[in-house]
């Protein structure tokens, strides 16, 4: 049987499920009785409460339905008047009600048969009774036994009774209900006192009892009634009631002791369940055994037999050495035929691996063969070795396809190399290892060749260590090796590159990176490998241009530029890049070489060159060259944009003074602080540069309106009206500013340049801190300045100019005291110059020196030529202006001409003008004091024309005042003019000051000056300015004026 | 036809006899000084005085309804039937609005118990009577 199962997965199976269902039906069957139990056990012991509650039912219907016979008693008029006249002692009335009394309960006990007793007893004595519908008793006024004088609260008593009876000859117990039913009556109304009655009635409930008994038997219940523990009727047998074999439930009745008792066997209570329970078993085994035998025949005959077909058809066929694979056939199409389908692809697919695996063998015999790699074998256990016919022709062994012994082999190996190979082979021997791979040499002719030997543990069978072998292959590796140091030296090279190197893949992925790179960007190789290097080609502040780029890459095959990188840490550095294309055999891009290297230093180098060639190192303004090349850039602009370009020309005035009173360190700070300003005035796209020296100019764009230039060129013009302060003291630097316009004036930068020049300088001739755009005119009046300088330049060398004489004559005596020298141009072409015109281009010239050196030796020279004629006591005068006295040593130049003419300096006068004092008071008190001292007189030529103090006519050493010819010309017009005239010959006498009158042109004047007590005179009324021939004559033949009296004028 | 109309003329006549012929006390206890006539008697037996002057309640004793007595009282008194005013009776009772202790005792204990009641009134027919002591007859309906 056992055996059986054994070898039948059917059986297994049914064995297995059955025991399975069988436990699990069981199982499921107890639990569900045991659940239904407990969900019907509620249900019957509901059953035997209903049962009890009809039983008490029935119980208190008999008893409700006495008392209410008992109140029917109680009411009734017979009782009530037999009561009356038994209270008030009537005997007629009492026996008349009595009779009537009598018939009533008769009537009443006959209606209702289960009425055994009915008794009504008087407090008074009476009672009547009746027995079975009979009255056995009717006794008036006796003392009535057993009355209870206790009614206490109870309206009535309840007790039960069994007493013997006989039936039929059959002596039964009969089961009475008792009622003792007590109450007041009487004619209380009269003297208040009521009278006590009791009616006792006595009920036999046998009937209703026994049809409850078996109404309730036919249930299954028995039903028992107990009082005080006896028991009335029903099942007398009680014991075993609280058994487990019954369910119980009881009622208790405490005011009557009354027991009502219901009980049904458990057997008959769940009698249906226990059906249940059975039916539920066999249904299980019945569907267990239907179940089985339907399995059995279906896995015996559906899966177990065509399984079985299939394992004889491969043991039979397929595994069978056939080279034909034959397949299995079935029609079934349930899992037996896929399975046999999947077993005939098997089959095919082992056909084809073994088909697969021959070609697999020839093809790797074919690529051995190709590839020039030999076959060897080496047995571990007797060190044999197997080589085949290219093994032994790469070892240079002669035999084909031999097996040897080791040594024979190791003697092919080089020298240096066999220690080492024996070696290997040894310890692969004792300690065998799954890869085998040593490489070596052998010695061919005058060379060696590399080989490399490879191979894999193979074992013959499983655990079988004695008979290990490695097999493998032999291949020569020479030019491997070759070509392994090449890429060695290459890739050192690569590393030690003081450029950085990327090597990326055609979608500029980095594939590689030497030191270099991480070196200047921080990046090491795996930060950047696998990403595009943005970081050097895409960043925000490159400049990288994709498009150029790619031209030039498609182009050229290369591309280089500077960029501007970013480190690791974040920080820019500038690169010189260039990266160039690999292309692979059909000529495309297949790898790109990116190199670079950080210039920012070297940048930094240019930057700093370039800065210092391009910008003025005092100023940090950029300096004339570079303006000049911004200038052009900007115009080119201009041109493009159609905008306009504002060029200022800006010269400081009186800088030389700074330099030569403060000396050049205040200068140059001077400088900064101007080119400071001129920076600040600009705006933030304008262009300040230092021309030289004193020279500044600004490059202001896209200034549509004139107006902003006047206001930018205004604020530039107030700073300095204002004053310059260096270290704390004024420089007195003005400012004058040309302004050209671009491209209404010229669109040529040199003429702008030229123009805003000519403005400048045009600015200038007007004084300082001035402006002027240009203009045509300008030009013509500048050149011809210029001209002028140029041809005064020309005269001075070539002493062209000529000194003329205006006599000074004294008042008193009309004689002729003194000359004053005037410098005269007469030029050859351009007519008479006068001084108003090229004084003052002297002075800016630089030339007034060389001019006021030449008059005062032409004057002296003459001086000298009048002294040697007679006219000894002539003096002569001579205009020092401002400029020369600040630029040169007047005293030396003085002294030099009195010594080498040999002229007594008493005779000499020169004339300053009142600005000269006004300077640098200090300074030229010692100038005139060294003056003074040669012997010199000293005036001051023009006085009052000017704004200085009346103080320095004091302090400063002077002889003589000349009264300006615009006061003189006023003597005769104007009251004011006379009143200074007076005045300042009044302030010369109290100084003791000579007074000399200019410009006196008419005889009032003179007889003004004369009521003056003005000493000396010079003007047109005596003399215009005359040659020195002249001069000569005038001295000759008017050496003593005739002079109009005083008197006489007045006359 | 006759005949039966003859018959049914007798016994009318002889119910009518007897309760005309027999003799109708009203009567109170001898103790009850107060002045009563017909009208008094009516007030109190229809439940409209309550109280004898002296002020103690009423109490009164009516005959059963079958009485010829009690029918005669009624229909003379109340001129009602005796069935009618035991209904009176019944409604005041049941609407609660019953102002006399009323109570319905035979001719032989109405005697007695207003004998023994100040307060009561009863009527009993002559032959019903015995004796009188304690009775004082208010009334008398031949």
């Amino acid at each position: 049987m056992f055996s059986a199962v054994s070898q039948s997965i059917a059986l297994k199976v049914i064995v297995v499920v059955g025991i399975a269902m069988t436990v699990l039906f069981i199982l499921q069957s107890y639990i569900n009785v045991s659940n239904f139990q407990k969900l019907v056990n509620p249900l019957i012991m509901r059953e035997l409460d209903n049962s009890l509650i009809r039983s008490k039912t029935v119980f208190d219907n008999i008893l409700q339905q006495t008392i209410e016979d008992a109140h029917i008693i109680r009411s009734h008029n017979s009782l009530t008047n037999y009561l009356d006249y038994e209270q008030i002692d009537d005997q007629q009335g009492s026996n008349s009600e009595l009779v009537d009394l009598e018939q009533f309960l008769s009537s009443l006990t006959d209606s209702k048969p289960r009425y055994r007793n009915v008794e009504i007893i008087t407090e008074n004595g009476s009672i009547i009774r009746l027995k079975d519908g009979r009255v056995v008793e009717s006794n008036h006024l006796l003392l009535a036994n057993g009355f209870v004088e206790d009614f206490a609260d109870m309206q009535y008593l309840v007790h039960y009774e069994v007493v013997p009876s006989t039936v039929n000859n059959q002596i039964t117990n009969e089961v009475l209900l008792k009622l003792d039913y007590r109450f007041l009556a009487g004619n209380a109304f009269i003297d208040g006192e009521a009278s006590k009655v009791e009616i006792r009635i006595s009920t036999k409930i046998n009937q209703p009892l026994s049809e409850l008994i078996k109404s309730l038997k036919a249930s299954t219940i028995n039903f028992s009634v107990l009082y005080n523990g006896k028991v009335l009727a029903g099942d007398s047998d009680l014991s075993g009631h609280e058994s487990e074999l019954w369910l119980t439930k009881e009622f208790v009745d405490e005011r009557t002791g009354l027991t009502l008792s219901t009980r049904i066997k458990k057997t008959d209570a769940f009698l249906l369940v226990d059906e249940m329970q059975n039916n539920i078993i066999l249904l299980a085994l019945s569907l267990l055994i239907v179940v089985g035998v339907s399995q059995f025949v279906t896995i015996r005959l559906l899966i177990a037999k065509p399984l079985q077909n299939i394992i004889d058809f491969i043991n039979e066929r397929a595994l069978q050495n056939v080279k034909k694979v034959e397949h299995y056939h079935t029609n079934s199409k349930d899992e037996i035929g896929v399975f046999a389908q999947g077993l005939n692809q098997m089959l095919d697919q082992i056909q084809s691996r073994e088909f697969a695996l021959r070609n697999s063998e020839e093809r790797l015999g074919m690529a051995l063969w190709g590839s020039g790699e030999g076959l060897w074998e080496y047995r571990l256990t007797d060190s044999s070795i197997y080589l085949d016919n290219m093994s032994c022709r790469i070892l240079g062994l002669q035999n084909n396809e031999i097996t040897t012994d080791f040594t024979v082999f190791s003697r092919a190996i080089h020298l240096e190399d066999r220690a080492r190979v024996e070696k290997y082979f040894n310890d692969f021997a004792n300690q065998p290892d799954e890869l085998f791979e040593v490489e070596f040499r052998v010695a061919k002719q005058r060379s060696y060749s590399w080989l490399l030997l490879r191979g894999k543990l193979v074992s013959g069978n499983e655990g079988d260590s004695a008979n290990q072998t490695v097999l493998g292959t032999f291949r020569n590796i020479t030019e491997n090796v070759a070509s392994e140091e090449q890429i060695r030296l290459y890739a050192k090279a690569f590393d030690s590159s003081s450029s950085a190197i990327l090597i990326l893949d055609k979608k500029l992925i980095v594939l590689a990176a030497n030191g270099a790179f991480s070196k200047i960007t921080g990046f090491s190789f795996n930060d950047v490998a696998g990403r595009i290097p943005d970081f050097i080609l895409n960043s925000e502040q490159t400049t990288f241009n994709i498009c150029d780029f790619t031209h030039q890459i498609e182009v050229y095959g290369k591309w280089q530029s500077d960029l501007i990188g970013i480190k690791s840490d974040g920080s820019r550095f500038v690169q010189d890049i260039s990266i160039n294309v690999i292309l692979d055999s059909e000529q495309c891009p297949s790898h790109y070489v990116c190199a670079f290297s950080d210039i920012t230093e070297k940048k930094k180098s240019d930057e700093d060159l370039w800065e210092l060639a391009n910008h003025d190192i005092l100023t940090g303004l950029p300096n004339r060259g570079y303006f000049r090349k911004t200038l052009e850039k900007a115009i080119n602009n201009a041109v493009r944009t159609d905008d306009n370009i504002i060029l200022l020309f800006v010269d400081l005035d009186r800088f030389k003074q700074v330099n030569d009173t403060l000396g050049h360190e205040s200068g140059d700070k001077l400088l900064r602080k101007v080119a400071g300003i001129l920076s600040k005035v600009a705006r933030k796209n304008d262009y300040a540069a230092r021309l030289g020296g004193d020279e500044f100019a600004i490059i202001l764009e896209r200034i549509p309106e004139k107006k902003q230039v006047q206001r930018i060129v205004d604020n530039l013009v107030a700073k300095f009206v204002s004053g310059i302060l260096v270290d704390d003291k004024d420089t007195g630097v003005g400012i004058s500013i040309g302004i050209s316009v671009f491209p209404s004036d010229t669109i040529q930068a040199d003429d702008l340049i030229h123009f805003a020049d000519t403005a400048m300088y045009f600015s200038k001739t007007l004084g300082t801190n001035h402006y002027h755009f240009y203009d045509a005119s300008m030009s013509d009046h500048v050149n011809r300045r210029n001209l002028l300088e140029n041809e005064l330049r020309s005269a001075l060398q070539n002493d062209a100019l000529s000194l003329y004489f205006q006599p000074q004559i004294d008042i008193e005596s009309g004689k002729i005291v003194s000359f004053e020298g005037l410098s005269r141009w007469f030029h050859p072409k351009l007519g008479t110059i006068t001084p108003d015109e090229f004084i003052p281009i002297a002075e800016d010239a630089g030339l007034i020196v060389q001019l006021g050196q030449q008059a005062l030796y032409k004057a002296c020279k003459q001086l000298k030529v009048w002294h040697e004629l007679g006219f000894d006591d002539i003096s002569i005068a001579v205009n020092v202006s401002t400029k020369q006295f600040l630029l040169s040593d007047v005293a030396f130049d003085v002294t030099n001409i009195l010594e080498a003419l040999g002229l007594d300096a008493k005779y000499i006068e020169l004339e300053l003008t009142e600005s000269l004092i006004v300077d640098d008071p200090e300074k030229i008190i010692g100038m005139l004091n060294k003056l003074k001292d040669l012997g010199v007189k000293l005036s001051i030529d023009d006085f009052g024309t000017g704004y200085s103090s009346l103080s320095y006519l004091n302090r400063f050493p002077l002889d003589v005042l000349k009264i300006d010819k615009s006061f003189i010309n006023q003597l005769t017009t104007d009251k004011k003019g006379l009143a200074i005239t007076q005045a300042i010959i009044a302030i010369a006498d109290s100084l003791k000051l000579e007074v000399i009158a200019e410009g006196v042109e008419n005889v009032a004047q003179l007889k003004i000056l004369q009521s003056l007590n003005c000493k000396y005179v010079q003007g047109y009324y005596f003399s215009r300015p005359l040659s020195k021939h002249d001069a000569l004559a005038f001295l000759n033949n008017r050496h003593q004026c005739e002079l109009p009296h005083v008197a006489q004028a007045d006359q | 036809m006759n005949y039966l109309r003859a018959s049914l003329l007798i016994v009318l006549l002889f119910i009518s006899t007897d309760a005309l012929c027999e003799r109708i006390y009203v009567v109170v206890n001898e103790k009850n000084l107060q002045e009563i006539n017909a009208e008094v008697i009516k007030q109190i037996y229809s439940d409209k005085v309550s109280f004898w002057k002296n002020g103690q309640e009423i109490l009164v004793f009516e005959l059963p309804v079958k009485s010829n007595a009690r029918e005669k009282f009624a229909q003379t008194i109340l001129n009602k039937s005796a069935i009618s005013t035991q209904r009176d009776w019944s409604n005041r009772f049941v609407n609660n609005t019953l102002k006399n202790e009323v109570k319905m005792k035979p001719q032989r204990l109405v005697a007695r118990f207003v004998s023994l009641k100040e307060s009561a009134i009863g009527y009993v027919s002559e032959s019903e009577i015995n004796d009188l002591s304690g009775l004082k007859i208010v009334m008398i309906i031949d």
